[in-house]
């Protein structure tokens, strides 16, 4: 049963991908949607069997690699977080999936997206299910993969071409990264399994979890679109928005979190890199949320508000209380999920317009997309009870209670970011659905709420927005649950849910819920009740500037293009055009060859068939010859005679230098020929020319 | 059975050397066919080879010896780490015969003839016991290219390609003589298990070292000695390509293990750190001038410049899953470089005439079935899991680590930038709006999808099982390490 959770949406990818001619666009549907429910079915029992009742399931299949001590089998663990991470993937899947039949109902290419989507769901399993470092990253890399591919869906789009490389190339950029600290961990633990790993930090040297932890931070900071490999997932936006909910939403970009709470064990043991991922989580945060507070695309904001919800679930794991990182990923799922569907409904039934400005007044049309949109956006700012406010809220109370620099930054600019991720949620709702209308006409007229498809999985995921973390969040991150036993390791000295729990200062507690009410209601203030106020503020070029900069992302990409992109092209050129086509080709083939054909023709030059320079080469010859021939003697007689410097003998044998003079003169003479023979091969030459030229002009 | 395998092409050429090559079709399928059947066959066998071969003994198995012929002492012999050279080059020998299967229409005979003796003679050099004929026989592959870049090869630069192809390695190797003189005149013998006893001293094995890298290192291609590479790669025939990047690179391999490592063991260890500076400087340069490549050919060549710095790294690193992740990469390279060949240099070359990667674009509309497979191809080049190249790639920079985690942290860079290249050839040429500017295109026929297939079929299969190739290396590999 719990192998058949992961191939069962590989052969449904398979089905769907390679037989796609032969099962049609319904059936590709048909056996991909029906995969998943049976998989989603079998996943809720594996939680009530592994997470509720608590017996981890451990598969080995076959040996994999098996060189020396590197012993790595084909082992995939089912314990309490990958089945609780794998309820949020499985069901955002399944109900995408059902969603997608309608959304992509006109698109000629039904087999190969809904091939690709599983193809997506079956790599993410892998990942959290994979038993060792290597399975593991089997996973990664599919997601990935897969990630480009549905980025590219629409292929002859340029855009989408760019942005499916960047993305490719950054998630690299943290896989060298990962791969670096696989190396590092062979090497220092003699093995890549995780229960053989992380029973041997404790006994590790410090400095070297630090360097892993680090390095497998990278590979995390990649896929979860954390600082400074965030600038991908913007760009992403160019799949099809099913996608942008699943994969850059919901679930791929959760698994550098996964990674991350997976790795627990280590990271407990180095509490340096716990600070710098609660500094860049929390900075990840705030930057995100203030990209997003001022985009226009309707998807890249929800885009930004994702980055800045994984800067919360990095800042969670900084703070080392894995389990609330996980319940925020969890629920961020299920919300964002339902906000990305919801931007889909709403982009689809308006005439595939993604510009909020362009939006307005929605709510008369479509007033069911307008209250799920609505309960996402409250669960996303924490509004007390629903599902956001049991992880977000707890994560900055946590931070707080740490009673540290870190834990304070954290508190403080998450409590910013809270405000802001509210202002910019209502901002969104009030730009598309409560405002004057903005649109053109046509587009109004034929709005419509969408088909049953797209209604049903829009419901699902707002009760779970609506209730799930009132449900689970006992089980998740009550205090004093044992849900997760061993799967996830906190180290006792960084417990502080006791503390964020019973004896912090309300006020401290009520904060970020006092922010974001205030950012809600000045966003419908500003864009809904004042917007004249909007307007007036773009007088004063403070404010562009600053508008430029927040939704020009603080420049990260006019950085990246800048000075690592075109700076890497460039060296390329530098070394393909001077090194390899340069220096290698004068020095080695070009060069030598070059030179011996000029010494050739140097040489053929003597030949000039005067007579006296052929005289003055039999001479010189002759002087060689004797040269070397009388060298010996000379050199001998000075070297047998010559007991004081100023012997006569010695000026003597110098006067021969006569004779090198000589020698030297007419080499001279061979080397800059004489003038008769330059006019002879001139006059040779005019002839020449002259001739061709008689020849051209009777030719004519 | 060594023996059959050698003699096996001969005699198919030999069939084919007297049969009159008309105009008509019937007798040019009729050679092709005996060719493409004799390269089978010796598949077959070296197939047969590879199940009788007894993983447990580090000896020379199948060891045939001539000893009427006594101007050297001519005995061939596989052990583990020969044996997959072997399996590759009956592997590749066949897929280059069939890659040029239809374009090739004048000297047809000469064609298949130069690729059987071609086959022969890889496979004498990757078995044959004695470092002299082990010299001969990795200098005789030369000659025959060069006359078939000359003849087959396309534009009008490929007098100039085929000649540097042809100086570069007869000039690198010329130190390797001299080496091997010395060691003749040292020990007495050329025998690699005679010479493998001996004891040289460290001063002469770092000359003799010396003169056996230059060899090896244009051979491979290491910087400074790259540039014959992509100009071979582009001018030559599809078929010289696939053969260069799928075996006769890996002679140079091949040596470092049976040579340096093997026979010179102490040099070996004194200069790792000089070679593997120059083959992270190859890895780097070779990416970053990947990166910018106009020509599709020349573009893979230099990620096979890159890809064969990592195998290099591997094999020098000392320790066990270097040595062996050397060989998988190895291995994975003969089979994917060969497969993006066969991609851009036979399917998109024959049927647009450019080989510019800026006159091509928006594939995927019109060959969908070439672009999933071309998409395989260019992961597996970029190292992804489930593939050998993953596998290769991965283990040697682990082993490398060991030894070295600087070069191998440089070493790892190769993952971003190998991803950059491979993906931005597939995104351009695949991708984008269909140019106006090409001719109708048609999806790749039945030839060269199981062509391609059968080269991802092996990739994939010993990316998810390597185990079948790594526990017939173990016991070779194992007497390669040094202990200081």
């Amino acid at each position: 049963m719990y192998l058949s959770i992961i191939i069962l949406p590989l052969l449904g990818s398979l089905v769907s991908g390679f037989l796609g001619r032969k099962v049609g666009i319904t059936g590709s549907q048909i056996i991909t949607c029906s995969s998943l429910v049976v998989t989603s079915v079998l996943i809720s029992i594996a939680f009530y069997e592994v997470g509720i009742c608590g017996s981890p399931v451990i598969i080995d299949l076959f040996s994999w690699l098996d060189i020396e001590l590197l012993n790595i089998s084909w082992c995939f663990y089912f314990d309490q977080l990958t089945v609780s991470l794998g309820i949020a993937v499985i069901y955002c899947s399944t109900l995408i999936h059902i969603y997608s039949v309608d959304y992509l109902s006109t698109d000629p290419h039904n087999q190969r997206f809904f091939s690709y989507l599983s193809a997506f769901t079956a790599g993410m399993l892998v990942l959290i299910c994979g038993g060792n470092f290597f399975v593991m990253f089997v996973g990664w890399e599919a997601i990935g993969v897969v990630s480009y591919l549905l980025i590219n869906f629409y292929f002859t789009r340029l855009q989408s071409n760019k942005a499916a490389i960047l993305a490719l190339t950054m998630n690299r950029c943290g896989d060298m990264l990962m791969s670096i600290g696989f190396f590092a961990i062979f090497s220092i633990f003699g093995s890549l399994n995780y229960s053989e790993v992380f029973s041997l930090v404790p006994y590790i040297n410090e400095n070297a979890i630090t360097i892993i932890s680090l390095l497998l931070l990278g590979g995390a900071l990649a896929k979860s679109a954390n600082i400074p490999l965030h600038s991908w997932l913007p760009g992403s936006m160019e799949a099809p928005t099913p996608v942008s909910a699943l994969l850059h939403a919901a679930t791929l970009v959760t698994a550098g979190i996964y990674l991350l709470i997976r790795v627990s064990p280590m990271l407990e043991f180095s509490s340096t890199s716990l600070l710098i991922i609660t500094v860049i989580g929390s900075s990840t945060a705030f930057f995100a949320a203030s990209c997003g507070l001022l985009q226009n695309d309707l998807k890249r904001i929800i885009a930004f508000s994702t980055i800045s919800q994984l800067g919360y679930m990095m800042m969670a794991i900084g703070l080392s209380q894995y389990n609330v990182a996980l319940m925020h990923t969890v629920n961020h799922a299920f919300f964002k999920a339902l906000l990305f569907l919801g931007a889909g409904a709403v982009i689809h039934s308006f005439a595939d317009q993604q510009d909020v400005r362009k939006m307005g007044g929605l709510i008369k049309f479509l007033p069911f997309t307008y209250s799920v949109m609505l309960a996402g956006s409250l669960s996303l700012l924490a509004t007390p009870y629903l599902t956001g406010f049991y992880s977000k809220d707890l994560i900055l109370e946590l931070a707080f209670a740490q009673y540290s620099f870190s834990g304070m930054y954290a508190y403080v600019l998450g409590s910013v970011t809270a405000g802001i991720t509210a202002f910019y949620s209502f901002r969104l709702i009030s730009l598309v659905f409560l405002t004057t209308p903005n649109g053109p006409k046509v587009s109004y007229l034929n709005s419509h709420e969408s088909k049953l498809a797209v209604i049903i999985p829009l419901l699902i995921l707002a009760i779970f927005s609506i209730y799930f973390g009132y449900i689970f969040s006992d089980l998740f991150i009550g205090i004093g649950s044992d849900f997760f036993k061993n799967s996830i390791f906190i180290h006792p000295n960084n417990i502080s849910l006791v503390e964020a729990e019973f004896s912090l200062n309300p006020f401290i507690k009520l904060l970020p819920a006092i922010l974001s009410f205030t950012g809600a209601f000045s966003a419908i203030y500003m864009y809904h009740l004042q917007p004249i106020f909007m307007i007036n503020i773009t007088n004063y070029n403070l404010s562009r500037k600053i508008y430029a900069f927040l939704n020009g992302k603080y420049y990260f990409d006019v950085i990246y293009n800048q000075f690592f992109i075109s700076a890497g092209l460039k060296l390329g050129y530098t070394i393909s055009k001077e090194i390899d086509r340069g220096a290698i080709e004068l020095l080695g083939p070009y060069g030598l060859s070059n030179y011996l054909y000029k010494t050739g023709i140097n040489l053929a030059k003597l030949d000039t068939g005067v007579i006296t320079t052929y005289s003055l080469y039999i001479v010189l010859s002759l002087l060689s010859l004797l040269v070397l021939i009388f060298a010996p003697i000379l050199l001998f007689n000075n070297t047998q005679i010559s007991e004081n410097i100023f012997n006569f003998n010695y000026f003597n044998s110098l006067e021969e230098i006569r004779l090198f003079i000589i020698y030297i003169i007419s080499a001279l003479f061979v080397a800059f020929p004489s003038c008769e023979a330059r006019a002879n091969s001139w006059t040779a030459k005019t002839k020449q020319k002259a001739n061709t030229l008689t020849k051209n002009i009777k030719s004519i | 059975m060594l023996t059959l395998l050698i003699i096996i092409p001969l005699i198919g050429s030999l069939i084919i050397l007297p049969m009159a090559e008309t105009e008509s079709l019937q007798s040019k399928n009729q050679m092709k066919q005996i060719a493409l059947t004799t390269s089978l066959i010796n598949f077959f066998i070296s197939l047969f080879l590879w199940y009788e071969f007894d993983s447990t003994t580090t000896q020379f198995q199948f060891v045939s010896e001539f000893n009427q012929l006594n101007f050297c002492h001519l005995n061939f012999g596989v052990d583990g780490i020969s044996l997959y050279f072997l399996l590759l080059t009956t592997f590749v020998t066949p897929i280059a015969l069939l890659s040029n299967y239809t374009n090739i229409t004048t000297n047809l005979k000469f064609f298949l003839i130069s690729f059987l003796v071609l086959e022969t003679l890889q496979i004498c050099a990757f078995v044959s016991l004695d470092l002299l004929l082990f010299y001969i026989f990795f200098e005789s592959v030369l000659p025959i290219l060069f006359i078939v870049i000359l003849l087959f090869g396309h534009g009008t630069d490929r007098f100039r390609s085929a000649l540097l192809f042809f100086l570069y390695t007869l000039a690198g190797s010329l130190p390797m003589l001299l080496s091997i003189l010395v060691i003749y005149s040292y020990i007495g013998s050329t025998d690699f298990q005679l010479i493998s006893l001996y004891d040289i001293s460290l001063e002469s094995q770092k000359l003799l070292w010396l003169g056996f890298f230059i060899a090896f290192a244009v051979k491979t291609p290491l910087y400074p000695f790259i540039i014959w590479l992509p100009k071979a790669h582009s001018d030559s025939p599809l078929a010289g390509s696939i053969l260069l990047a799928g075996t006769i690179l890996k002679l140079a391999t091949y040596g470092y293990i049976r040579v340096l490592i093997n026979i010179l063991p102490d040099a070996t260890n004194y200069f790792s750190p000089l070679i593997q500076t120059i083959a992270i400087i190859s890895l780097i340069y070779a990416s970053f001038s990947t990166i910018i490549q106009q020509d599709t050919k020349r573009l893979i060549a230099y990620s096979s410049v890159a890809h064969m710095a990592v195998v290099v790294l591997g094999l020098f690193s000392n320790n066990l899953p270097g040595i062996e992740g050397a060989i998988l990469l190895g291995i994975a390279h003969g089979f994917v470089s060969p497969a993006l060949f066969i991609c851009v240099g036979g399917v998109i070359y024959d049927r647009t005439g450019t080989r510019v990667i800026n006159y091509i674009r928006g594939l995927v509309t019109y060959m969908p079935v070439f672009t999933i497979l071309f998409f395989l191809f260019t992961l597996c080049n970029t190292g992804i899991p489930l593939s050998l190249n993953f596998l290769g790639e991965q283990l040697s920079l682990i082993g490398i680590w060991q030894t070295n985690p600087i070069i191998a942290s440089l070493g790892a860079t190769g993952i971003i930038l190998s991803a950059c290249y491979s993906i931005f050839l597939y995104n351009r040429l695949s991708y984008g709006n269909l140019s106006p500017y090409l001719p109708p295109l048609k999806d790749i026929n039945r030839r060269e999808y199981f062509l391609l297939i059968s080269l991802l079929i092996p990739t994939t299969i010993f990316g998810i099982f390597p185990n079948v190739i790594l526990n017939t290396l173990h016991t070779s590999t194992t007497a390669l390490l040094y202990y200081n």
